[in-house]
């Protein structure tokens, strides 16, 4: 049983995944654990054999120090009431107060899919950090660690595999969840990685450099300006007439619009029948609504709510003055689920006096549409098995459970829940900024370990058509999570042997409607 | 009169280290929201599934909605029964239950303790503490063989965490001893008057010495461990986990959050780009200082 003492055991890889162990999926699905990509020379894969953040271990002595030096000075910033305010209550709470019961260890599914591999088990990673706080932190710390046999050698190699060990959590909270006492171990896992970020400059590329630092810079994480973007969109506004034979013109920077919609702009790219679908929907039901191209107000993705609490707080700011400055009476956040929760829930109190604009969800606005009558809608034009996916940052981190449930059932004959669902659901597996961490190997372990029990959760929800021939629809209503889901399915081959396509809610809205061209829905994969 | 003295240290350390600690925590700085469903909060319909006011159209012109009775109840429910420890993980549930269950029948037992020291009526005392404590050595004895045997839990306990579930087996234990043998509760009784009135000490046997002491020795420590969940559960639901308080209900939050943002950064990494003299909003709204 690997310890967490271990963390330092060098050299070799600490807990190799190993295939053998993992628990098999269900048919039709023959295979497990592809062999991961190899690591490129010189990348760091000691803690598992996957790579998150590509780090080279330091080679001399003195680069060694320097990087074990300033982990301890994080670990020290992340206890200063003036440094961490952001969440150092939450995170006190949970160091102090763990009693290893282990009630948490079944809640994770990365931990039971991995065949219960010890550096996955949510306390694992908590129980080191609390014993690297109490010896480098707290006041006689080094001398109790030894005597309380807890001292742990920081090494370069401890601190490189703590590193990656922050970025083998989804954040999904399950853990807490489960937790008798209110201790949360992705809480944890969050605050190692603002350790990492905030103090260090260490980050997958994904989340930082090419990131939230683009967003800034550029206007999205997509990497589109404002030109670009307004561009795309009027591409799509073309696309929308021909598909729906909807008229849609979406208007930008409108001063005193109701709505100020920010989409993932991920969508734009990747799923365009998303905003597409938007923009039909919101013009059908007469709302006054506006797109901003401000920088990153058109963009509701903030990557820092995963790992870094400046960045997250300039990209929250950013979108709330651009709403400041259209005068609209409310935001509303699209298919994005850290996008919501990062605006309405976490940014909140960053937002004070006239920053403070109203923020809704899109689920809300759409059943509130759809329960009104303007819209004409017929359900048998959506008469497929229909299943939804709950992404954790809207269901169990915001307690919205129904509205999407209500729109569903209203309009999708053949609906049915996976099993657990609503707060009890499972992480797509791409949470966390998963979904788009695909550098390195990295894919290899989300589609294998992480994302393997939302395979396991869809194939059930469908095991009533399990065939091809039946297409299926898997509702994810989270940019990210059709990101991971899409990877998901490819890699699985679910298309092609199980007939299940992805896509948003607001897509099903539309092939509904009767006053647009039916198919809405185009059944490829994409 | 040392055994005195000691329970007199002991339980001013026991006072002033839970008010320490609970002091520390409740001083940190007001943080950012960070809450999970589902929470007893609102209709009882939208509890059952987790729901939240977010499901409320426009829900910032609404009322927040005030749920006292149903976190009590909630509480209650946990404290009695541990409910959530039962659901998520049933084999250690019956012993954490019996050991808690033991603990509060052993403070009852100090209350009745009170009582008769006071009043002269020690009805109760002797089956509330056998009781209590046979439970509470049943429970900790199932949590000792749980931590050894059970891979995952024994992975994750130290040489602390055995040496807690020790002490507390040896209160319970101790407890036992003295009130099953003869004048043992009485002994108890009349320690207890000397404690509570400032009278000369009585003199008492070993059993009901060593239960005083191990008393003793447990209250001082307690401040000092994560035994302190107890009262900070008050802290991770209320203040954090269901800390769902938006500003647009609290509007005198601003000036909470205001002053955060004037709170010196050292962050060092570069792309924080910490002056000398920085703050939250010098760093997050790009100016320097």
């Amino acid at each position: 049983m690997i310890r967490p003492a271990d963390l330092s055991r060098a050299p070799g890889v600490l807990a190799p995944v190993a295939a053998e162990n993992l628990p098999p999926l269900p048919a039709p699905i023959d295979d497990s654990l592809k062999t991961p990509k190899p690591l490129r020379a010189g990348v760091d894969g000691s803690l598992d054999g996957f790579s998150a953040l590509g780090l080279r271990p330091p080679e001399s002595a003195q680069e060694q120090e320097a990087l074990v030096s300033r982990f301890v000075s994080g670990l020290h910033k992340l206890f200063s009431a003036d440094d961490n305010w952001t969440f150092l209550q939450q995170l006190q709470l949970s160091v102090d107060h763990c009693t290893g019961c282990q009630s948490c260890a079944d809640a994770c599914p990365i931990y039971q899919e991995s065949g219960r591999a010890e550096v996955y088990r949510p306390a694992y990673r908590s129980e080191i950090f609390r014993r690297l706080v109490r010896e480098y932190v707290q006041p006689g710390g080094s001398l109790l660690a030894r005597f309380r046999g807890e001292h742990i050698d920081l090494s370069a190699t401890a601190v490189i595999r703590l590193a990656e060990l922050a970025y083998r959590c989804t954040l999904c909270r399950r853990c807490a969840q489960a937790c008798p006492i209110g201790v949360d171990n992705g809480l944890i896992a969050h605050e190692l990685r603002k350790l990492f970020s905030m103090e260090m400059g260490l980050a997958p590329r994904e989340l930082h450099e090419k990131g939230s630092v683009v967003q800034l810079e550029v206007g999205s994480s997509t990497g589109m300006n404002p030109k670009a973007v307004r561009s795309n969109v009027e591409f799509l506004d073309d696309e929308a007439q021909e598909q729906t034979g909807f008229s849609v013109h979406t208007p930008w920077d409108k001063e005193g619009a109701d709505v100020l919609l920010i989409h993932n702009a991920g969508e734009i790219l990747s799923w365009p029948e998303n905003p597409i679908a938007f923009a039909v929907i919101l013009e059908a039901a007469g709302i006054s609504w506006t797109m901003s191209s401000d920088l990153a107000a058109y963009d509701s993705v903030n990557y820092g709510v995963w790992y870094d609490d400046v960045q997250f707080a300039r990209v929250a700011m950013r979108q709330a003055e651009a709403a400041r400055k259209l005068k609209v009476k409310k935001i509303v956040l699209g298919e994005c689920g850290h996008g919501h929760k990062a605006l309405m829930v976490v940014a909140d109190r960053l937002l004070t006096g006239d920053l403070n604009i109203p923020r809704e969800s899109a689920l809300v606005l759409l059943r509130d549409i759809v329960r009104s009558g303007r819209l004409k809608l017929d359900p048998a034009r959506n008469d497929f098995p229909v299943t939804l996916h709950d992404p954790c940052n809207m269901v169990r981190l915001m307690g919205i459970v129904e509205p999407q449930r209500e729109i569903l059932r209203a309009l999708c004959p053949q609906f049915r829940e996976m099993t657990p669902h609503g707060v009890d659901n499972y992480c797509c597996g791409g949470g966390s900024g998963f979904a788009i961490m695909s550098g390195n190997n990295f894919l290899d372990w989300r589609m294998t370990v992480a994302g393997r029990r939302k395979v396991r959760q869809i194939l059930d929800a469908f095991a009533d058509h399990p065939a091809p021939d039946v297409k299926k629809y898997l509702c994810a209503p989270c940019s990210n999570c059709k990101g991971q889901l899409r990877d998901l399915i490819q890699y699985h081959g679910l298309w092609e042997r199980s007939g299940i396509l992805y896509g948003g809610l607001a897509e099903l809205i539309v092939n509904a409607m009767t006053d647009v061209k039916p198919g809405f829905i185009q059944w490829e994969f994409h | 009169m040392t055994l005195l003295v000691f329970l007199y240290v002991a339980g001013a350390v026991f006072l002033l280290g839970n008010a320490v600690r609970i002091a520390r925590i409740a001083l940190l700085p007001r943080h950012l929201r960070w809450e999970l469903y589902p929470m007893p909060r609102g209709a009882a319909a939208r509890q059952r599934y987790g729901g939240s006011y977010f499901e409320d159209t426009e829900w910032w012109t609404k009322p927040p909605s005030s749920s006292r009775w149903s976190e009590l109840g909630y509480i209650l429910r946990e404290v009695m029964t541990f409910a959530t420890l039962r659901k998520r993980n049933r084999p250690l549930w019956l012993w954490s239950w019996l050991m808690h269950l033991g603990g509060y029948g052993l403070g009852v037992t100090a209350a009745l303790l009170a009582i008769a020291a006071l009043t002269g009526n020690s009805a109760a005392i002797r089956v509330c503490a056998i009781v209590s404590s046979c439970a509470g050595l049943a429970g900790v004895s199932g949590l000792f063989v749980r931590r050894l045997r059970n891979a995952q839990m024994r992975a994750g306990t130290s040489r602390v965490d055995l040496f807690n579930l020790l002490l507390i087996a040896a209160v319970f234990g101790s407890a036992t001893c003295v009130h099953l043998l003869p004048g043992g509760t009485r002994e108890l009784v009349t320690f207890t008057r000397a404690l509570l009135r400032l009278e000369p000490v009585p003199v008492i046997g070993w059993p009901a010495a060593a239960q005083l002491f191990l008393l003793g020795v447990f209250a001082a420590y307690f401040p000092a461990t994560h035994m302190t969940h107890a009262y900070m559960k008050f802290f991770t639901y209320h203040r954090v986990r269901w800390d769902d308080s938006a500003v647009a209900h609290h509007p005198e939050m601003n000036r909470i959050m205001r002053a955060n943002a004037q709170r010196p950064i050292t962050w060092a990494a570069r792309h924080i780009a910490a002056g000398e003299n920085s703050t939250w909003a010098d760093v997050v709204g790009g100016r320097r200082s």
